[in-house]
């Protein structure tokens, strides 16, 4: 093998062809986000790209439905809760699975992201019955639990990769030195895992954000998430006011992000 | 201030701590619920309806908003004897799946006193409904695209609109109708399904929307110039100064009806008659008419004259093309999985 050639062939062939490969995946990843976003700033009254004219007046018109100020609001409370839930058991839930051995670790790891494996609709007409039996049928608490059930699985397999990452010789080093498991928890591995923690927190945030189907079914009486409320929205009204209020939620997706990459640095969550 | 991880916990601690906090704001008792549809629905029955029956029951009221798949599920989990909500307003379609199963009571002129003054089709089986909302479905086309305007639904296939008809997808009831329309015009009878398949066939390709507010920006933008749409989307279209017009289709115009039904086992009950009867009055009903384009069902209602040139009087919607939906329903799952396989 020369110095021009390697696994795939000619590198002077290859290195632009899978430049041109990624170029094209980044304008497929990022054409839609950019459509939206222009299309919010039109000054027309069609949701259309390019943008007619530039405005903010589709953005004011946002803030000025109750509707969908009131899904937003909504959609950050549960979508924070959710986190803040979804992250804590599933760092309980992470410490047991490293307890767990033999062929029962297998079926814990399956457990703990059985949502992801079973069809989200499936998932909230068994909730559905679930909760009016227990008379948690359109309420918020219903909601909640909805959300935090369908997004525990990737706050969980987050910290469980950053958990596994710890190594078992500074758990037993701590343990010799006299520090009880709280202080261990607390002093040695929680530092450490926190990136993935964090991680897991946002990723749990962003979809339970973005969750349709399971809001739609269990949602309270007299309350809307965001994606529910522009559904409505797009269903009846058909204008960019959508398109400015999928703009809020892609920044306020960037802000996780870049929360994420001031607590802990984006290279330690990966 | 800098933001560490500690200060991060913490601030999701509060964040959490606040919200379980805010939650007894969302208990169900105190205000009453009734349902309604997004957008400028939910807006126009929040500011300007509502707040009327609200005084005159002396009680905060919610709106759960939403459709009717999602209506429907709730209150099949929930079960007859445990409705959510003590009224409801559904398309005929949903309303015809649920009242066989015991859910509705009956409405009658002792509980809802103004059902006295509707137009006869507005009564549903066994009054166990009684339409609220009739909003006419008609021909809408571009004056500037279309020479020869349509005259009736059968139009739709002449060869001079081919390729310029936009129509919805089956899960609307706008498409259902259209289709059992076709099925009774071309075919053997509405149950031919068959032959109302093979007949949209014919004008495909054409845009399939979920929603008339969806077809309203293709007629805008010029992309379709034909369409099955109601009233209300055409006058928005004409507000804006678009060059489009409607006919009422000889063959008879379609309505989306809008039903209202009371449960039978609601601890609310009689809130619920108050509110059929609140919608079925004819200052609701005005209303509606004035700034919804909806066809009043209240006989009693006068039409202003501005309004005399939008087909909302009770002897033409009278004389609208209707369904009896529990015929339908039982054709509905044929006609779907045709129509998908083969539009």
């Amino acid at each position: 093998m020369t110095d021009q050639t390697n696994t795939f062939g000619n590198r002077r062939v290859m290195a632009p062809a899978f430049g041109l490969l990624i170029v094209l995946l980044y304008v497929f990843l990022l054409a839609p986000l950019v459509t939206i976003v222009g299309a919010s700033f039109t000054g027309g009254l069609l949701m259309r790209f390019p943008p007619e004219g530039l405005s903010l007046q589709w953005y004011r018109e946002f803030f000025a439905r109750q509707d969908l100020v009131d899904g937003l609001l909504m959609s950050l409370r549960i979508g924070t809760v959710t986190a803040v839930v979804t992250t804590a058991v599933a760092i309980m839930a992470g410490l047991a699975g490293q307890v767990i051995s033999g062929r029962w670790s297998g079926w814990f790891q399956i457990g703990m992201t059985l949502p992801l494996l079973v069809p989200e609709l499936l998932t909230a007409i068994g909730l559905l019955f679930f909760l009016y039996k227990i008379e948690l049928g359109k309420s918020v608490i219903g909601l909640q639990i909805g959300h935090i059930l369908m997004s525990f699985p990737y706050a969980y397999v987050s910290i469980v990769a950053a958990l596994r990452q710890v190594p078992v010789s500074l758990e037993e080093a701590s343990a010799s030195l006299g520090a009880s498991g709280w202080q261990t928890f607390r002093l040695v591995i929680l530092p450490l895992v926190m990136p993935g923690v964090a991680m897991g927190g946002i990723f749990a945030f962003i979809n339970s954000f973005d969750l349709y189907t399971v809001s739609l079914l269990l949602k309270p009486l007299g309350g809307n998430t965001l994606p529910l409320a522009l559904f409505d929205f797009l269903t009846y009204e058909f204008k960019p006011t959508a398109a400015a209020a999928a703009t809020i939620s892609i920044l306020l997706s960037i802000l996780g992000v870049a929360l994420v990459q001031r607590l802990v640095g984006l290279q330690r969550a990966f | 201030m800098s933001l560490s991880r500690r200060n991060f916990l913490q601030l999701s601690s509060g964040a959490a701590m606040a919200s379980a906090f805010g939650l007894p704001s969302f208990a169900q008792d105190g205000p009453f619920t009734v349902n309604m549809f997004g957008g400028r629905w939910e807006n126009d029955w929040r500011q300007h309806v509502m707040p009327r029956f609200s005084e005159q029951v002396g009680r905060p009221f919610n709106l759960d908003i939403g459709m009717g798949t999602s209506w429907v599920a709730n209150f099949r989990a929930a079960g007859p004897e445990n409705p959510p909500f003590p009224a409801v307003m559904l398309n005929e379609r949903y309303t015809a799946m649920l009242r066989n199963e015991g859910y509705f009571a009956t409405l009658t002129p002792e509980n809802v006193p103004n059902i006295a003054d509707v137009i006869e089709p507005a009564i549903l089986k066994g009054n166990t409904g009684v339409t609220g909302m009739l909003a006419p479905l008609v021909i809408a086309y571009r004056t500037d695209m279309v020479e020869q305007a349509p005259r009736g639904w059968a139009d739709l296939w002449d060869e001079r609109f081919r390729g310029q008809i936009g129509l919805y997808t089956i899960t609307n009831s706008a498409a259902v109708m259209m289709a059992l329309w076709a099925a009774e015009h071309f075919g053997s009878g509405r149950d031919d399904v068959e032959t109302a398949v093979a007949k949209f066939k014919e004008l495909a390709p054409f845009p399939q929307l979920g929603y008339s507010a969806q077809l309203t920006p293709l007629m805008m933008q010029g992309q379709i110039a034909v369409a099955p749409l109601d009233v209300g989307e055409v006058k928005t279209m004409q507000d804006q100064g678009l060059a489009v017009d409607y006919v009422v289709p000889e063959e008879g115009m379609l309505v989306f009806d809008h039903s209202f039904s009371v449960f039978e086992h609601s601890p609310d009950r009689q809130l619920g008659f108050d509110y059929v009867n609140f919608v079925l009055s004819p200052e609701t009903q005005l209303w509606m008419a004035e700034n919804w384009l909806i066809a009043p069902v209240n006989k009693t209602v006068e039409l202003p004259e501005d309004l005399a040139r939008w087909p909302l009087q009770p002897e033409l919607v009278s004389q609208a093309i209707r369904f009896d939906w529990d015929e339908v329903l039982t054709i509905s799952p044929q006609l779907n999985d045709l129509w998908e396989r083969t539009i």
